[in-house]
């Protein structure tokens, strides 16, 4: 509908006064017609919002979020939707990961103590009574945004204290020194489970990124003594290395000269054997020509050895009287020189 | 959720999310509470509780709570006052952590043996406990209760300390001794062995010989057959095998052959004479 159709123009003969308020008339619409178009304009403007970078928004049409779980969340860049009191706008800050790190059982700050406030420190009880530090930071996704922001009024705190919890609930299944260096990926795993039965059991709508990060170190006041039990394990590792070397050493030491003194007996053996075997032979041999006059073939053989003694000796002193026989051998002899035996008067 | 009040008075409430109609104010006004999961955490000092076995722990919880009945909520809080409402939260956790600890033991809480650990459990009377509590007419629900803190008087932790100081220092002779045990045993082992070994051969290279002469036994009978001759075998073989390098020999003249190199006694010659009487 126009202003035309609103407001026919007079039938000729009308006055100008009715003229002029017509016209008039015609003009206010027109102004009137302006402004409702810009008032719709304005309404339908408003319902235009934008999410930051760092941000996501939630949608709540008469209170009640709008999509369900990941859905619900509205990513960064410009959204519509209708204006208050319809919709409400809830901007919720959102990184991909959030991250939580636990607030109670952390290394107090120094100087150490020899007792602890309760209410000024916190540390966890082990299996065994004794006290540790233990610290844990974990990641995690917002898998239901909708349950993360609108049913808990701070679901982070919930998230801090289940890694809270789990910290203590795994330290109080353990000995410290399971905790501190013979099973620290144990007591990490329990703790890891137990951060997930809250997770679900508070249904906090997210679901835990592993791995989870564990850092536990005994009391300050003792770490001294913890260090100690340390240095004396590595003490006790090397004394045995270094023993087993001397065992190895040792061992293998011992099995060459086993194995020479075998190798000594068997090529002594095999050479007493040999030489006996070469006698027998030449026993043999030379056994019939012997029996037939032994004197004679002493007699020759002799002269056979003197004649081959003399072909290499080196010098030969023949002394007139010198009784008895003296056989003298020449020891530490110079390089061998062109043989020239000489007889000596 | 909300709650109407009609000059003052409770009249309805509205726990779904929607549009709703009121008189106008002051004839009737709207109170909306929040039915979100509040995180409530005890609030003061660390408190101690003694244990059923006259131990003494300090616990700390943290509770999940939201309205349950605003009807309820409302007038008992001071117009739905949810500080107001944890304050008295406080004390039902405070009078059922003493009820429920009191009747566990410190082992309840620490121990390493699973049928014995009651974490959990002591954790799950307590919230029962509470429960129990709120349901008398609180209008709030406890959704959950975990421990968040858990310690021991400062006192005793001095006490702990010295133990853990005397475990430490136990532990320390403890490994020193064991790795000289260990040590002194492998090294002894190492040398036993090694003895062995050696012992082991020479009883081998006793056996070798021995079959060695087992070996030559055969030969010496045949040589035993004319021992005269084996030994001028012998005896030569040994001075071939002295005399077989250059050598100085100091000979007496009347050695054969050389004796050959003396002139003939000239008696001898005279007598050969007279009896053939022939020159040489």
């Amino acid at each position: 509908m126009n202003g035309q159709d609103a407001i026919p123009p007079l039938p000729p003969g009308e006055d100008a006064g009715s003229q002029a308020l017509a016209d008039a008339l015609r003009s206010s619409f027109f102004i009137v017609k302006i402004i409702m178009v810009v008032l719709v304009l304005a309404f339908l403007g408003s319902g235009i919002f934008t999410v930051g970078p760092q941000q996501r928004a939630i949608v709540l049409r008469l209170g009640r979020p709008v999509g369900e779980g990941p859905r619900a969340l509205l990513n960064p860049g410009f959204h519509w939707a209708f204006p208050s009191p319809i919709d409400e706008i809830v901007k919720i800050p959102f990184t991909a990961l959030q991250t939580a790190e636990s607030s109670v059982g952390g290394v107090p700050p120094p100087p150490p103590m020899d007792r602890l406030d309760p209410n000024t420190t916190s540390y966890a009880l082990t299996a065994d009574t004794n006290i540790i530090h233990v610290m844990a930071a974990m990641r995690y996704r917002i898998t239901d945004p909708v349950t993360f922001y609108l049913e808990f009024t701070n679901a982070a705190g919930f998230v801090t204290n289940a890694l809270n919890n789990a910290l203590l609930y795994a330290a109080s299944q353990f000995p410290v020194d399971d905790i501190l260096t013979r099973n620290p990926t144990a007591f990490r795993e329990a703790v890891t489970a137990r951060v997930h039965e809250l997770i679900e059991a508070e249904h906090l709508g997210i679901t835990l990124e592993p791995p989870l990060g564990v850092q536990v170190s005994p009391p300050l006041y003792l770490a001294d003594k913890f260090n100690a039990v340390v240095t004396a394990g590595v003490e006790r590792d090397k004394a045995r290395q270094q023993a087993e070397s001397y065992a190895t050493t040792k061992l293998a030491g011992a099995r060459g000269a086993a194995a020479t003194r075998l190798f000594v007996a068997e090529s002594g053996r095999s050479r007493l054997v040999s030489m006996v075997k070469a006698e027998e032979k030449k026993f043999t041999d030379v056994r019939t020509e012997y029996e037939r006059d032994p004197n004679f073939y002493q007699r020759v053989r002799q002269m056979t050895v003197l004649e081959q003694v003399y072909k290499t000796v080196q010098e030969t002193i023949l002394e007139p009287h010198i009784g008895p026989r003296e056989l003298r051998l020449n020891l530490s002899r110079e390089p061998s020189a062109p043989s020239t035996n000489s007889i000596t008067p | 959720m909300a709650v109407v009040t009609f000059f003052g008075k409770i009249v309805r409430q509205k726990t779904e999310p929607g549009l709703g109609l009121r008189w106008p104010w002051p004839i009737e006004t709207v109170y909306k509470l929040d039915q979100r999961i509040q995180n409530f955490e005890s609030k003061g000092k660390f408190e101690e509780i003694r244990l059923g076995d006259q131990n003494i722990i300090l616990l700390e919880v943290y509770v999940g709570w939201r309205i349950d009945d605003p009807k309820q909520f409302f007038p008992k809080f001071l117009n739905g006052s949810i500080a107001v409402a944890e304050d008295r939260l406080q004390e039902l956790v405070r009078n059922a952590k003493n009820e429920v600890a009191g009747k566990h033991v410190l082992s309840d809480f620490i121990s390493t043996d699973e049928k014995q650990m009651k974490f959990p459990q002591v954790e799950a009377e307590i919230l029962k406990r509470v429960q129990q509590d709120v349901a008398q007419g609180y209008g709030l629900e406890v959704k959950f209760l975990q421990i968040k803190k858990i310690g021991l008087p400062e006192s005793v932790t001095r006490n702990v300390f010295d133990r853990m100081s005397s475990e430490r220092q136990f532990y320390i002779s403890q490994i020193e001794s064991s790795g000289e045990e260990a040590a002194t045993k492998i090294k002894s082992k190492a040398d036993s062995d090694a003895a062995k070994l050696l012992s082991d051969a020479d009883a081998q290279a006793y056996e070798i010989r021995g079959h060695g002469e087992e070996q030559m036994m055969h030969s010496l009978q045949i040589l035993q057959q004319n021992t005269n001759l084996a030994n001028l075998n012998m005896q030569i073989g040994a001075l071939t095998e002295m005399l077989k390098d250059r050598t100085t020999l100091i000979l007496d003249q009347s050695t054969a052959p050389l004796n050959l190199l003396q002139p003939l006694p000239p008696q001898k010659f005279e007598a050969t004479n007279a009896a053939g009487g022939r020159n040489p």
